[in-house]
């Protein structure tokens, strides 16, 4: 019965673009920087790697595991992105500091807000400037306006009230993919009990809502 | 979905800690505010209500606790006493500034038997026997005429009565002397006082007082009274 609910908001980086205030200023930023190093952060979960896959759909995103090599093969092209970039060792990111102060490379450096920030306390990133691009996590109105605008492609509008809403905000804490996690394991719950008739659960409640942040581990038992 | 009922279990389980949780709290906050007003409203400590000039109104004495009405007395001996001393030192104040003494008070001579008590062992002791025998009666009378400061012909005579009858013959001459001053033509004054003087020793002073009093006023009880004390005399 919720099969359709389910797959709207499963995880894809192929998803349709929800333009919150802080993606469009991240965005923003992006498009005018004129700094051959980037650093784009933020919290896991809030859309980094679907803002680079989305602005920038023709250049390869590179992983974390790549090496030296990997990067030398790609210095054919002008912009280098790297995402989870927090993994990488001391030694590959003084190569790619030292390769961006050349002006002839541009690299976009996605990683994890606190990484990050240990990463631009060390000497050789402190004295030089560098554009770091914050994502921040999406507000209370943002996630409502985000599951509605996907109910309402399925007309399932009105399955939330407002007490519902805060709940989800509160376990989720504006996490775009937790939101989008949370969403379809409580679908995936109340489509298991709709189908199985039980009658206490047929529509979205409290406990559906506690139901799914236990299964998420998101609250503590 | 295998596990939707151990979730539901799970949800059940947490509601009912967050209610124990909730209530707990709310439980403490009941009984922090109970306390709170239980402080606020506690009753002065009698050590308090002790040092404030108020002499204190005679506590009920309980019958199942015989130890209590005497350590009652005690309070209220010492609280007259602090009053007794005022008094006198008020009275002494108006003595020297006016040359002529006015009449007594009442107040004045309870605190002097008060002084009398309190100082004399013997008669403390003896004190604290009588207000076991009467029910500390003479003490709520003491106290309350202290509190008015004023007396009365009958109140004087029935203190000397009570003096008289717990053969306490000195201070019963003191009250009898206060009611004559008040009404010296009443006879039941005169034969207290004779009893008194008789009971003291002092038989021919007694026969000298009703010898007196026979002169001006007849009255055939204090004749009789006197033939009594004429013929153990002889």
């Amino acid at each position: 019965m919720y099969e359709n609910l389910i797959k709207e908001f499963e995880d894809s980086l192929n998803d349709e673009v929800f333009e919150t205030i802080s993606f469009n200023f991240a965005k923003k930023e992006l498009e005018e920087s004129k700094n051959n190093l980037r650093f784009l952060i933020g919290i896991p979960g809030t859309g980094k790697s679907f803002l680079l896959t989305h602005f920038y759909p023709d250049t390869p995103i590179l992983s974390s595991t790549l090496t030296k090599e990997d990067i030398d093969k790609n210095l054919n092209q002008e912009l280098i992105i790297i995402d989870e970039a927090q993994m990488l060792d001391n030694s590959l990111i003084e190569y790619i500091r030292t390769l961006a102060d050349t002006k002839k490379y541009t690299f976009i450096l996605s990683m994890h807000l606190t990484e990050a920030k240990k990463i631009l306390q060390k000497e050789h990133f402190k004295s030089r400037t560098i554009d770091i691009i914050e994502l921040k996590p999406i507000t209370k109105q943002e996630m409502i306006q985000y599951i509605n605008v996907k109910l309402l492609k399925n007309n399932a509008n009105h399955l939330f009230s407002k007490k519902e809403f805060n709940k989800i905000y509160k376990y989720t804490k504006g996490n775009f993919r937790y939101i989008k996690k949370f969403v379809k394991t409580l679908f995936e719950l109340l489509d298991f009990a709709v189908s199985n008739n039980i009658q206490k659960h047929s529509k979205i409640n409290s406990c559906l809502i506690t139901m799914t942040a236990i299964k998420l581990g998101l609250e503590n038992e | 979905m295998s596990d939707f009922f151990e979730l539901e279990r799970k949800c059940k389980q947490l509601k009912r800690k967050k209610l124990i949780k909730y209530s707990s709290i709310f439980l403490l906050f009941i009984i922090l505010i109970g306390v709170a007003i239980y402080f606020i409203t506690k009753p002065q400590p009698l050590k308090s209500l002790h040092t404030t000039k108020i002499t204190p109104k005679p506590q009920p004495t309980n019958p199942t606790k015989p130890t209590k009405p005497k350590v009652i007395v005690k309070i209220k001996e010492k609280n007259i006493t602090k009053v007794v001393v005022k008094k006198v030192k008020v009275f002494i104040e108006k003595n020297i500034t006016k040359p002529t003494p006015p009449a007594p008070t009442l107040s004045l001579d309870i605190n002097l038997t008060k002084i009398q008590k309190i100082d004399n062992p013997k008669q403390k002791a003896k004190a604290e026997l009588k207000t076991k025998k009467t029910n500390t009666q003479p003490i709520k009378k003491q106290t309350s005429i202290l509190q008015n400061e004023t007396i009365t012909f009958n109140k004087a005579l029935t203190l000397a009565k009570k003096y008289y009858e717990n053969a306490d013959y000195e201070n019963s001459i003191k009250w009898c002397k206060l009611a004559s001053k008040i009404d010296n033509n009443d006879e039941r004054v005169w034969k207290l006082y004779a009893l008194n003087l008789e009971k003291t020793g002092q038989k021919e002073k007694a026969i000298k007082l009703l010898k007196t009093y026979l002169k001006y006023k007849n009255s055939l009880e204090l004749k009789y009274l006197l033939q009594r004390f004429e013929n153990e005399k002889n």
